[in-house]
Order: C-alpha cells, then structure tokens, then sequence
C-alpha cells in the first residue's frame, strides 16, 4: 500500500509542476513584455536581461497617450468593435432563436454553411470585399470596417447563440404564451434576460475578434479617420532601430481592453466556444 | 448580410482568379482561363511558399496538438483555482496578433531579446543573425510563436472532451487493474477521438488559411524562407495589385484544404467503424 501512496503524491507533485509551467508559459510574456515598457530605452538594448526597480516610469504611456495620433486610433477601434458588437448580436440572436425555434427546411444547410466558411481563405474574400467596399465608397469609414467585421463574426454569433437558446427549456416559453404573451413578447421577456449572461460572453469574443484584427484593418483604411490600433502599431515599426519602449507600451495599452473583457466574461466565453462546435 | 459579405465576394473571388485583372493597368477584367494557374505552376516563389506552408502546417498541428492534449490531461482535474488557472492559461489565444508578434520578436531578438541572452549564458548562441535573420531557423521561431498563441484552442477542446467523460470510469478501470497510461490509451483516448479529429481539422485550417502571424513576424523573410501561400497572396494583392493571381493562389488554397477536409472526414469516420 504504501509505494502506491507515495507514487500517488508523486504524481500529484509533478503535476502542480505542470500546471505550475502552463500557467508561466502563458503569463510571463507578457508580463516580462510590461516590464520593459516600463524601463528606459538604454537599459533595453544594453543590458536585456536585467532586472531592476530603478529608473523605472510611466513615461513611455504618458508620451504614446499625450503625443502620438494613438489615442484617436483607440478612438476607432472601440467604435469600430461597438458597432460590430452590436449589428452582430442583433442579428445574431434573431438567427439563433430562429435556428433553435423553429424547424424549417434548409436549417441543416444553415448550419453547415457556418463550418464552410470556416474553410474560405480570408485573403480569397479581401480582394472582392475590397473592390465592392471601394464601389459603395465605404472604405476608410467605420461602416466598411463594421460590415466586413460582421461578416465573419456573425456565423459563430448565431452558433453560440442557437446553443444558449438551446439550453432553455421550451416549457419556460409556452406557459408565457398561455399566459398571453405573444411569441415576440415570450423572447423578449423569458428567454432573452435568461440567456444575457451567454449574450455578454458572445458580444465579449465578438469585440476581442473585432479588436485583434489586422488584415481588414490595412486594407481597408488609408487614413485616421477609421484606421485601427493594430494598424498604428505595424507603422510604429521602423525598418531597422525598433523603438522597444514605445512598441511595448502600446502592446500594453492595447491588451488591457481585452484582458479586462475577458476577467469578466472568459469562463462563460470559453464554455460557450466548445459546446457549440462539439454538437457536431 | 452572410450571403451579400461571403457568397457574393466567394464567387467573385473565384471568377477573379480566371481573369487578368490588374490594378496597376486600369479596373478592367478579362477572362483568361487558366492562365493564372500556369503562370504559378511556373513560379519557383509558389513553390517555395507551399513548401513552407506544407511545413508550417505540418509541425505547427503535431506540436499544438501535443501539447494541448498534455494541458488538458493536467487541467481536467478539479483543484483548488483550476478556474481561474484554466483562464490564464487559455489568454494567449485571445491576445491581439500585433501583440503577440511583435512581444516575441523582441523576446527572440538577437541584440536585446531576453530569451536569447539567457541562452547565450548558458552556452546556446544563435550566431550573429539570431532566429529571426536565419533562413533555417526563422520558420522554427514562428512555429514556436504560434504554438504559445494556438495551443490553447487545442486545450480547450480537448478539455471539453475529458470533462464528459463520466468520472466513476477511472475508479471502475482501477479496479480492474489498468494502470494510469493504460487507463488513458484505452479509455480517454478512444473517447476523445472524435474531438481531436475535430480541432484537428480547424486547426489546419487556421494554420493554413491566416497570414496574419507571418506578415507581422518575419513579413516572409529572410528571403522568402517564411512566406506561406497566405501572405504570398497578400502581397500580390495588395503590394502588386495583381488580384487575378492573387486570387489563383487563394482559389488553390480553397481547392487544398476542401479536399483535405473531404479526404479527413471520410477517413475519420472509417477508423471510427472499426
């Protein structure tokens, strides 16, 4: 009994060990990442491994905050990613009650067209989308950004969508109706405020895919007038010195929106993203 | 709206690649046939960027998988802040690529990059040119990137695997004498067969289909030892303006990885009727 006890706390020990490695490997990117930003750009290049509290500061976030066009770049983004947030969760819901509800035909094909467009290439829909974006005189404005962003984010809204709604009994909804709620009224006062904490987790991944991305953001921009954060933060990049205390800084700044969303919602966000794709 | 965004520019994209349409010589299209696809056949760039795609997916799908597979072993049982400790594991994913790529192009920077210096201390050194100017190891750096980005979907999924299958399992095969490994070979494995044959599948799409991570990281170079079929159709597009070609290229990518996905899904379901 006794050698099986003690492999027993073996195996316990390696694998805190384990967990222990994950959870660094994951974090201290970034937080080595934070650090520098922190530092003066001497100290980065001459000494990279250094570790110290001297002469550390705020300074490269007041400099990026007050002196640079970034702050308008942010500006764009958190419009670009509302607007996006909000198209897509009105008719991503209305599709996933719809999908949930009801049993028409062709519902099958719904589905699985979300799992073909899984397959497109994005660059294959850039060149197309750039051209009618440039025939509807939407690029460059937040609408042609919103819209593009849509596109790719509403196929996995209606999934997770379909899935919460789902995952409410349909009797919740029929004894409204005999009650004398219309079916209308059943969604909005039942089954809506039951699913809104799977509505916050899916508008949550719906910003942080509209916040991340880069390849839209460059094509479809030419200006500040809806260009996007990650768009300044590739020009920041000079052909030879890189600038690591501002590259840094910014790369902070900007993973602080996402970090904060997902502390809020990222249990339910991450739940929500494998239920839905395991129904298969 | 799905219809207006994808289907139309899908089909439109497709046309595309048929025609000779080229910014640089006004908006017109026209129809050239399969030109295109000869031209690329022809085009030792091409080549080289399936190579390197081919590689990339190769080695990026083996060492994501691995290593998901490994954290959702160790994750899957309940302790003391394992919900919290499964959030930050999973915050790559969800940081911003810009972030991501240029966090770890510092870090594997050859002058001031703290991960090359404390290899350097410990006698590992990179030479002169460090990862990213080195046209054997760059592609190797940004697997290792990727892999730090993209395994947590991997993680995830085959979490969710683990966590249906029915907890009393492990007790009853104890009984029975299997030891942890046989236990894991012959009842989780089985079990999670399906989802891995899933995540399997989009990741391959994800690895092939994004040129994001690369045209941050190394923009293809040095030389063209990073460019993959994505970026290669990136640049046409949008750094040469020639959008039938790039078209071509994405077209083929499509034509690759639907038939793959056919060819997997078949094959998944005969290994499952065994």
């Amino acid at each position: 009994m006794k050698p099986k006890k003690a492999r027993k706390k073996f195996s316990y020990y390696m694998a805190n060990v384990g967990i222990t490695g994950l959870v660094l490997f994951a974090i201290l990117p970034l937080f080595w990442t934070f650090y520098v930003s922190l530092r003066e750009e001497v100290s980065i290049t001459r000494y990279p491994t250094m570790l110290t509290t001297k002469n550390l500061s705020f300074l490269a976030y007041t400099h990026i905050w007050r002196d640079t066009n970034f702050p308008v770049l942010i500006r764009n983004s958190l419009i670009v990613s509302s607007m996006t947030v909000l198209l897509s969760l009105v008719l991503g819901t209305a599709a996933g009650y719809a999908l949930s509800r009801a049993k028409f035909k062709g519902r099958q094909g719904v589905l699985l067209s979300y799992l073909v467009i899984r397959l497109i290439p994005g660059v294959l829909l850039l060149v197309p989308i750039y051209i009618m974006m440039y025939k509807f005189h939407l690029l460059d404005t937040y609408f042609g950004l919103t819209f593009a962003y849509t596109t790719f984010t509403l196929p996995a809204t209606i999934w997770l969508m379909k899935g919460f709604f789902d995952s409410l009994p349909p009797d919740l909804e029929n004894a409204a109706r005999v009650d004398g709620c219309s079916r209308l009224g059943a969604m909005w006062r039942i089954s809506l405020p039951l699913v809104l904490p799977g509505l916050a987790a899916t508008g949550t991944l719906t910003a942080i895919t509209a916040w991340n991305d880069v390849l839209f953001a460059i094509m479809l921009t030419s200006s500040n007038k809806a260009r996007t954060w990650p768009v300044g933060l590739r020009e920041m990049i000079g052909e030879f010195q890189l600038p690591w205390q501002l590259l840094t800084a910014t790369a902070i700044m900007s993973l602080l929106p996402v970090v904060i969303g997902f502390a809020l919602v990222g249990r339910k966000m991450v739940a929500g993203i494998t239920a839905g794709s395991l129904k298969e | 709206m799905i219809a207006l965004f994808i289907f139309y520019p899908l089909y439109r994209g497709v046309f595309l690649a048929f025609t000779r349409t080229k910014l640089l010589e006004g908006p017109d299209s026209t129809l050239i046939g399969f030109e295109n696809f000869k031209n690329l056949f022809a085009d030792p760039t091409f080549i080289t960027a399936l190579k390197n795609t081919f590689v990339f997916a190769a080695f990026g799908l083996t060492s994501q998988m691995l290593l998901g597979l490994g954290a959702a072993m160790l994750l899957s049982k309940e302790r003391k802040y394992i919900g919290l400790i499964r959030v930050l594991v999973v915050l790559p994913w969800f940081t911003p690529p810009v972030v991501t790529a240029y966090m770890w192009r510092f870090m594997l920077d050859t002058n001031a990059g703290i991960i090359i210096q404390l290899l350097k201390d410990v006698g590992i050194s990179f030479g002169e040119v460090g990862i990213w100017g080195n046209p054997h190891l760059a592609i190797f750096g940004a697997l290792f990137v990727d892999l730090w980005a993209s395994y947590p979907f991997f993680m995830l999924f085959i979490l969710a695997g683990i966590q249906g299958i029915p907890k009393d399992m492990r007790e009853s095969t104890s009984v029975d004498g299997a030891s942890a490994f046989q236990h894991f070979r012959f009842v989780v494995l089985p079990l999670i067969k399906p989802v891995l044959i899933v995540s399997g599948l989009l990741g391959v799409i994800h690895l092939i289909n994004s040129p994001t991570l690369m045209l941050l990281l190394t923009n293809g170079g040095p030389g063209d030892s990073t460019l993959v079929l994505p970026l290669y159709a990136f640049r046409q597009a949008f750094q040469g303006y020639d959008f039938g070609y790039a078209s071509a290229i994405s077209v083929l990518v499509l034509a690759a990885i639907a038939g793959f996905a056919m060819v997997y899904i078949r094959f998944a379901k005969f290994g499952k009727e065994d």
